[in-house]
């Protein structure tokens, strides 16, 4: 027989065992969710190191403590216990008696105390513990770089760069941009390339924009200038095939002009010095001539070569390559029709000349034929729709007063001043429709500064 | 001053022994003079022992007469048998002050009393009085005396009344008042026997009349054994279990469970509660047991709570009786004030 003291000590236990888990286990748990989300934000927001996080484990100690509290105050009394005891081992209220009665000879009768089990289901909630762990271990072991928000986010623009690469090299190897501006260029895109983050995307996506635009701005200009360069080539191959092959048809005083327009426009360092001198000179054979021809050709199809790579490399659009393209066209045929057509003896009279007729339409030619006036018209027959001003609208304009400005000052005029008299006679100022307006003090200042005069008071 | 009872000793094994000795020979007596009711006769002594009154109830030749005269028989208590019917008057139970001629002459009325002033009063049929006679028996069986013309005459003690009331003859009979009703410590039913029983009642006794009982209680006796009752031991537990049973016979008590709530008009009165703890006392006295343990009540709750619970038409509607709420009552009710979550449940003690 065990001692019925012993027996409600060891039912005590049992019970108290079970009550420190039953709020043990759901305050652990809710902890651990707590700890492991604090434990990823402090390692990735504020970089913390998972060791120091450790301390969090006395929070599951604080939570035991509540638990005991908790399970304390929830403690049956022990005259609950005897009595359950008492009614479990049939003791018919002996063992309850017990605590106020001193039993006697009945101690001896007292049947045998077995304390009885008390059952809880706890496997829902070990299992949350055990999830609850889970996560907690799961957020100390997770790689750094993972649980780390505050890494940037790369910014994906490598290909951007790539091609602002090319298109830099391209620009230094065409002589656009000069080496040195070139190379601080691809410099900064270097930085840019490392320093791209997804962080702030727009200041890097500025920063590309910036370059796009300077490299498309020094291609474009270097475009212009070689359309510029086209077209003066296309106008000396013009020239140069003109005094090749129809210089039977030339004047000698034209042929010697053009020979001069030619030297200026081939005066670009471009052609071989012997054979610019002997252009100066106008001294040029027939194989200095087709040399000329050559060298202009070349020099044509080599500003296009630069042209069409700037295009090929998206740096300049296809409407800048077309007018490149159509710049140096030159219709040496047409120029051999019109001389063969027109006698001409200097060139300002071919130029001239040249200005004249056109191959007609309204799209082609050079569109300045000489205008032609029909029968000019007449105002008969014709009259101005009059419209009657309602009477309020004239009684404001009459109300309005006549201003003038003399001197740099608003004067109002009297309406007794003879001048004033009209329409506006007698008007007076801000309440009618007309376009006075009184100037606030406020804005007098505004007034003089837009007419840029001065007060007298000023002076 | 304090009004409180202070509790006597716990009673020695060789205290309790003479009175356990006593009442276990009342038992076989009464047992060997109705047959197969042991059960019944338990109870009836446990009513007889806490000085209680004891409405029987069943259908006519079932026994109840001849175990009231058993009772009567065997322990020396004067026995008188009341017959109600529709005309009898409170002066036929309580006796009538009568005019007579005394030896000198004189002339003077003169108390005769009666029936009601015996040790056991055998109240056949009781539902067939009127109202009127059945309230006559409220002050003696409460305050165990009668008062006439101004006079208050107490009534021998002890003092029962068993009453009898057949519950299949409705026609013509007045049901008890609740009040009358809570008066009686318990309302047994009394049923037939078994075939078995039968054939010994039929084989063993001549016109069924019972043996000659070979022994018998004497009045000096009885009283030591309600001494004794007396010193049973009601611990704390027990006491604030029997408090938590009566409340909770109440539809608006918290701890009342959903037949309580569905079919009880009116709960048990405080008088329910006592007479629980005092059968209970008597009943552990007849286990042989100095204190009252949570078995003791659960055994005299169905008799003292059944005519106690008034229940509402929905329980007739239910076909559900007042035995039924109370089972469900007990069975509802944690007895111990353990108290421990819905989640939590001791697992009983397996006894070798």
């Amino acid at each position: 027989m065990e001692h019925p003291n012993k027996a409600i000590q060891h039912f005590r236990r049992q019970l108290a065992i079970l009550f420190v888990l039953k709020y043990a286990l759901p305050l652990t748990t809710v902890y651990a969710f707590v700890w492991g989300a604090a434990v990823l934000v402090l390692r990735a927001a504020a970089d913390v190191e998972s060791k120091s996080l450790l301390w969090g484990l006395a929070g599951v100690v604080v939570c035991l403590a509540v638990a005991v509290a908790l399970a304390r105050r929830r403690m049956p009394t022990e005259t609950a216990m005897r009595a359950l005891m008492d009614g479990q081992n049939g003791c018919g209220g002996l063992l309850m008696a017990e605590a106020e009665q001193e039993l006697g000879g009945w101690r001896q009768r007292m049947p045998s105390l077995t304390p009885p089990t008390v059952r809880w289901d706890g496997r829902r909630g070990g299992a949350l513990l055990a999830l609850a762990a889970g996560f907690v271990l799961v957020c100390f072991l997770a790689p750094k770089g993972l649980a780390d928000l505050s890494a940037d986010a790369p910014l994906d623009v490598g290909q951007e760069i790539t091609r602002l690469m090319t298109q830099i090299a391209l620009l230094k190897a065409e002589a656009v941009l000069d080496p040195k501006r070139a190379g601080a260029l691809a410099e900064k895109l270097a930085e840019l390339r490392e320093h791209a983050s997804g962080k702030e995307p727009a200041r890097t996506l500025e920063a590309l924009d910036h370059l796009r635009h300077l490299t498309q701005e020094a291609a474009r200009q270097a475009a212009e200038q070689s359309t510029q360069s086209h077209q003066r080539l296309g106008a000396a191959q013009a020239l140069a095939q003109a005094l090749e092959q129809n210089s039977d048809l030339l004047d000698p005083q034209l042929a010697k002009e053009m020979l001069a327009e030619l030297a200026g426009l081939m005066d670009d360092g471009s052609l071989d010095p012997e054979l610019m001198q002997a252009l100066r000179q106008q001294k040029l054979n027939g194989k200095q001539m087709n040399k000329l021809a050559q060298a202009i050709l070349g020099n044509k199809n080599g500003l296009m070569r630069r042209v069409a790579k700037l295009h090929k490399a998206g740096l300049i659009d296809d409407e800048l390559l077309a007018r490149c393209r159509k710049a140096g066209e030159c219709d040496c045929e047409g120029l051999r029709d019109f001389l063969c057509k027109n006698k001409c003896y200097s060139l300002d009279d071919l130029k001239s000349k040249g200005k004249f007729g056109g191959k007609g339409g309204i799209t082609r030619g050079p569109g300045h034929a000489p205008m032609t006036w029909g029968k000019p018209g007449s105002e008969d027959d014709f009259q101005f729709k009059e419209d009657v001003l309602p009477p309020s609208a004239l009684d404001s304009l009459k109300s309005t007063p006549l201003q003038e400005m003399r001197g740099g000052n608003v004067v109002h005029k009297k309406s007794s001043d003879p001048a004033a008299s009209g329409a506006l006679d007698g008007a007076a100022a801000g309440s009618g429709s007309a376009n006075t307006q009184t100037i606030l003090p406020m804005h007098r200042a505004s007034v003089e500064r837009y007419f840029e005069r001065q007060t007298p008071n000023k002076k | 001053m304090s009004n409180e009872v202070v509790a006597p000793a716990l009673l020695q094994p060789e205290e309790l022994a003479p009175a356990v000795e006593s009442t276990t020979k009342l038992r076989e007596q009464l047992d060997r003079q109705l047959l197969g009711r042991s059960e019944l006769h338990n109870l009836v002594l446990v009513a007889v022992l806490s000085r209680g009154h004891l409405l029987l109830e069943g259908v006519p030749g079932v026994g109840k007469t001849a175990l009231v005269k058993a009772l009567a028989q065997l322990l020396h208590l004067d026995f008188k048998r009341v017959q109600f019917t529709p005309d009898l008057m409170p002066g036929d139970i309580l006796g009538a002050h009568i005019l007579q001629e005394t030896s000198e002459g004189r002339r003077e009325m003169q108390f005769r009393p009666g029936p009601v002033f015996t040790n056991l009063l055998l109240a056949d049929e009781i539902n067939r009085a009127s109202p009127k006679t059945q309230s006559a028996l409220l002050e003696a069986m409460q305050e165990r005396a009668v008062t006439l013309l101004g006079t208050t005459r107490p009534l021998p003690e002890p003092f029962f009344v068993l009453a009898s009331q057949n519950p299949i003859e409705l026609e013509g009979t007045y049901p008890l008042p609740e009040a009358q009703l809570d008066r009686f410590l318990f309302k047994l039913i009394v049923s037939t026997v078994e075939a078995d029983v039968l054939d010994r009642i039929i084989s063993t006794r001549r016109h069924g009349a019972p043996p000659a009982p070979t022994w018998s209680m004497s009045a000096d006796e009885l009283r030591r054994v309600f001494t004794i009752v007396d010193r049973v031991y009601l611990p704390r537990p027990v006491s604030r279990y029997i408090s938590r049973l009566v409340a909770a016979t109440h539809a608006g008590c918290a701890e009342a469970p959903p037949p309580v709530r569905n079919y009880v008009a009116h709960g048990a009165s405080p008088r329910a509660a006592i007479a629980i703890a005092e059968s209970a006392r008597a009943f552990a006295l007849l286990a042989g047991r100095p204190t009252v343990g949570f078995d003791d009540i659960k055994a005299v709750a169905a008799p003292v709570l059944n005519h106690r619970l008034i229940l509402n038409y929905k329980a007739r509607l239910d076909r559900v009786d007042a035995f039924a709420v109370v089972r469900e009552l007990l069975a509802a009710l944690e007895e111990t004030g353990l108290n421990l979550p819905s989640d939590m449940k001791v697992r009983e003690v397996q006894h070798g």
